[in-house]
């Protein structure tokens, strides 16, 4: 069975345009982010392509320019609602996570202790994303650690670290600084 | 050289299928492609363009002819590209190849955008329909890129 002349022209042409990344992605790029997310779930390319930081570069080309701002309800104990600059409603954090302190905002993410003590009588740090409203644990740290601060940058890497000082001796005063 | 509209000299362009069209030279080299020919002095013979085809190359050059228009203002060439981008599907993707072949910025984003919105919001199946994609996903993956993103799925 012959497909009407006007269906092979759509999909020889959509076919192109699904084999060429730079085409398919200065497309994604002008998706909003929920719909781009949801389309990691399309096939293994699209995961691949939606995931580098590439997207990203392009999204976002200036990134000095500010996209959105956290809105403190009155606890400063918990994530901040993140308010669009976009014209979209604010989003709230799900309230998954004990009391914590923001440590330290960087490019996105936050770094979080607990206020509560573990077991060990440390505070437990958290890396959270309020615009995926992800976060995740980090590993316990070892109870000389003195601090700890997060890197991330978009731009290089879509993965972040989390650098901790940890003192290990007293006099002379030495610090290792080990990066998770 | 001058490229100014009353000293503009015309141009021919000639699809992969074999129209010849006569483009006023101004218009043609918003097409960064052409332009570069033209700058390097290599645009007399009629230009071979073996990637974009006749009914492709047309609305391409309605879109520079507009876009050359020195008189048009924001507004109104806002309200023309809305217009302009009312097409099929097909015609579409075919002005997206046009646009980054011939290496035209502004069409190439307004088409784009085009496309965005008229993908964005779709279910994933649907997208793998339009492209013709295989789902190369086990279910498990696929459920744990739904996990890893819920929020998106909500």
């Amino acid at each position: 069975m012959r497909l009407p002349n006007r269906q092979c022209f759509r999909t020889a042409a959509a076919d192109v345009i699904a084999g060429n990344d730079d085409l398919l992605t200065e497309i994604l790029c002008w998706l909003p982010v929920r719909s781009l997310l949801r389309f990691k779930s399309v096939s293994k390319h699209w995961l691949q392509l939606i995931s580098s930081p590439n997207i990203y570069r392009l999204l976002n080309p200036n990134p000095t320019t500010v996209s959105a701002l956290f809105l403190s309800k009155s606890s400063f104990s918990s994530i901040p609602d993140l308010l669009p600059l976009d014209g979209n409603p604010p989003t709230a954090f799900p309230n998954l996570l004990p009391s914590i302190s923001i440590l330290q905002s960087c490019n996105g993410l936050l770094c979080c202790e607990s206020l509560e003590r573990n077991e060990k009588n440390n505070p437990d740090y958290y890396i959270c994303n309020p615009t995926t409203r992800q976060f995740t644990i980090l590993p316990e740290l070892p109870s000389a650690a003195v601090g700890v601060i997060l890197a991330f940058d978009p731009y290089e890497s879509l993965d972040y670290q989390a650098i901790c000082a940890k003192r290990i001796s007293c006099l002379p005063v030495l610090y290792r600084i080990e990066i998770y | 050289m001058s490229l100014s509209p009353s000293t503009s000299k015309m141009l021919s362009l000639k699809s992969s299928d074999g129209k010849v069209l006569e483009v006023e030279e101004h218009v043609a080299v918003l097409c960064e492609t052409i332009k570069s020919l033209v700058e390097d002095g290599c645009a007399d013979s009629p230009i071979p363009l073996a990637n974009v085809d006749g009914a492709t190359l047309g609305n391409v050059m309605e879109w520079c002819k507009k876009h050359a228009d020195q008189k048009a203002s924001a507004d109104d060439l806002e309200d023309w590209d809305a217009e302009f981008v009312e097409r099929d599907q097909g015609e579409l993707y075919h002005l997206i190849m046009a646009a980054n072949y011939l290496n035209i910025k502004g069409l190439l984003d307004l088409i784009c955008q085009k496309v965005a919105d008229m993908i964005k919001g779709k279910h994933p199946e649907k997208i793998r329909e339009i492209f013709n994609i295989e789902n190369d996903f086990t279910p498990e993956q696929q459920e744990q890129i739904r996990k890893d993103n819920s929020w998106a799925f909500e």
